[in-house]
């Protein structure tokens, strides 16, 4: 990602201050890193809830263009594939969760228009320790918050557009792209380029924001492309509004809860510091801080780009409201039921990434007007620095010991060779998306056998949510997983034609009629189905996104490093 | 009256961290008997998450999550 400039308040600074700066910034980075992940540190794989990482992920068609399941891991799963090229699954987990951690303190260090190295320390250590860091961390979904790392680089770099600084452009399509590898993040990275690099000045500027518009808008081409392709329908389950939607973590209720960047709508995924007593007030008190904040990033910002970022803020604060204010719940419900991808929106809480960092950035400004106008102001910096941590302690060490790496047994990669010999679509039992193992206690994780073998997985794709009381069953939108529980129901085979393998995980159990063993571990049991017939092919024309996106990239790429290489 | 208001400000945000602090603290180093009943059961399921209470660990979870 292009690197942002210290001097965001355009006030001049000598060198060696700046790269002071930049030291303390790299090194609040490094200890943050260390605080999170020092568990990472023992061999093996975290595997929780969406975060499946495996020894070498294969580059299939159903992961780069799924035509059965809606793209959601589009184009993470292919940039993962292609990533196991170069690196083991173990390697690659950790620079993805060391890299997005690291990014997103010295990003949010850095565009904060501060005075003082402190306050940046503030906004670093503010940004990469919020609660919905902590949340999206501990329901693994990395990609987001590679996103959200990416949003304060993406931010500066959209500002400078808007500006008409040269080379801003290129940086602009550059941490796009890093947003960009869910469909989540690539709507976001839009609606901030928009929202902030959209010029009100000469033709000339106006011209470079809509290419740019564009360029970010070609980003989402390839989960775009999968929908088109896709044979699956495009709408989801409306009831899903309800059982994504945000949720309050303490007396405060959810509204309390979203303020303070948090609210996920799992409750396992909540670290149990959320739930103090005191959460609401220390959020109530953050919110005071950020409002004594804004009008010095206005005035710091006085291009107006403050204004624009608290509007995309207070819509992204919506967003996540949405699924709980009176109103637009229903009307969002109503959209999942007919629009083809409104169910992105249903968990709206993941979109709060502006919010978060406007919130950071406005706190941090707080921080450094309060601290100007006390004696010991450095001490009441070094104290909102830390206020984070106080208050969510429970983030260091890996999420309280929640991400701890496991390693996989050996009979996944006897079944993974068993597949290999002879790849075709294989059906996982029993009908679950998530499975939980003996080996990795405490977590439930996406069944891993989707990443980990070389052949299309059919997992069963309905979501089962405990409503407390109750339990929701959330309708998926596999066809190949619906006739699978349709024959499944009326004690049919597990396989048809259209299935090469069975794979039955948790052991035991007697061999399904029709059906030829293959492996037989304590965990694990491979079957063969001599029934099966070679049918349909692999949707080529989904490629297209992937040129065009990664034409974008490259090109950007490209224009990035010849304008650093000129002189000035 | 600056120094006055440097006093009210400063003794505020001073507050506001340490009952912060002192209840992260006794958040994190003392569990109520809730979470310690809760976690034994984590335990003993061994499963731990998602609701699950039955005895095998290989069974799926009965939820993706809960709320």
């Amino acid at each position: 990602m292009p690197p942002p400039s210290l001097s965001a308040d355009r006030v001049t600074v000598p060198q060696s201050d700046v790269e002071r700066s930049r030291l303390l910034l790299y090194g609040c980075a490094a200890v943050v890193v260390v605080a999170v992940l020092a568990p990472l540190a023992r061999a093996g794989y975290v595997l929780r809830y969406d975060m499946v990482f495996v020894p070498r992920q294969p580059l299939r068609w159903d992961l780069l263009v799924p035509s059965g399941t809606l793209p959601r891991a589009v184009p993470q799963d292919a940039l993962v594939g292609l990533s196991a090229l170069i690196l083991p699954g173990w390697l690659a987990q950790r620079v993805a969760l060391a890299g997005l951690l690291a990014a997103a303190a010295i990003g949010a260090g850095r565009l904060v228009p501060a005075r003082r190295d402190l306050t940046r320390v503030v906004a670093a250590i503010g940004y990469a320790w919020t609660p919905f860091l902590a949340e999206r961390l501990l329901i693994g979904q990395w990609g987001l918050l590679i996103c959200y790392a990416a949003m304060p680089w993406l931010v500066r770099a959209a500002r400078d557009v808007r500006l008409g600084h040269p080379g801003a452009g290129p940086r602009v399509v550059l941490a796009a792209a890093c947003a960009s590898i869910t469909p989540t993040g690539g709507l976001l990275a839009l609606a901030t380029t928009l929202v902030l690099a959209r010029p009100d000045g000469r033709p000339g500027l106006r011209r470079r924001g809509v290419v740019v518009a564009l360029a970010v808008a070609a980003l989402n081409a390839p989960w775009l492309v999968a929908a088109a392709v896709a044979t699956t329908p495009l709408v989801s389950d409306s009831r899903a509004v309800a059982a994504f939607a945000a949720r309050a973590e303490n007396w405060g209720g959810p509204l309390v809860a979203l303020a303070g960047t948090g609210g996920i709508w799992n409750a396992d995924a909540v670290p149990g510091s959320r739930t103090g007593p005191l959460v609401p007030l220390v959020t109530l008190g953050l919110l005071a801080v950020a409002a004594l904040g804004l009008g010095r990033l206005r005035n710091r910002w006085a291009d107006g780009t403050a204004t624009r970022l608290a509007w995309l803020a207070g819509g992204s604060l919506l967003l996540g409201a949405a699924g709980i204010l009176p109103g637009t719940s229903g009307a969002l419900g109503t959209a999942v039921d007919l629009l083809p991808g409104a169910g992105l929106f249903r968990d709206g809480q993941k979109f709060l990434i502006p919010y978060a960092l406007g919130l950071v950035l406005c706190v941090s400004l707080g921080a450094e007007r309060i601290a100007d106008r006390v004696p010991a102001g450095g001490l009441v910096l070094v104290g909102f620095a830390l206020l984070p941590v106080v208050t969510l302690p429970d983030l260091a060490w890996g999420a309280g010991g929640k991400l701890r790496p496991v390693e996989y047994p050996a009979e996944w990669a006897a079944v993974a060779d068993a597949v290999a010999a002879d790849p075709g679509p294989l059906l996982s039992l029993p009908m679950s998306a998530y499975r939980s193992y003996p080996w990795n206690p405490g977590a439930a994780v996406y069944d891993p056998a989707s990443r980990y073998l070389p052949a299309p997985v059919v997992v069963d794709d309905r979501l089962a949510v405990d409503l407390r009381p109750g339990v929701l069953v959330i309708r998926g939108e596999s066809r190949a997983a619906a006739a699978v529980r349709d024959r499944l129901a009326v004690g049919g085979p597990a396989a048809d034609e259209t299935i090469r393998w069975v794979l039955a995980q948790g052991g035991g159990g007697d061999r399904p009629a029709g059906l030829t063993e293959v492996y037989r571990g304590t965990e694990l049991t491979l079957y063969r189905n001599p029934g099966y017939r070679a049918a349909g092919r692999d949707p080529v024309a989904g490629l297209a996104g992937y040129l065009l996106a990664g034409s974008v990239v490259a090109g950007a790429g490209w224009r990035r490093a010849t304008t650093r290489r000129r002189p000035r | 009256m600056t120094t006055f208001k440097t006093l009210i400000v400063g003794a505020a945000v001073g507050a506001l961290l340490a009952v912060a602090g002192v209840a992260a603290a006794m958040a994190v180093l003392n569990p109520t008997a809730g979470d310690v009943a809760t976690e034994m059961a984590d335990q003993a399921n061994a499963g731990g998450t998602g609701g699950k209470a039955a005895a095998d660990p290989n069974e799926p979870p009965n939820f993706y999550g809960a709320r």
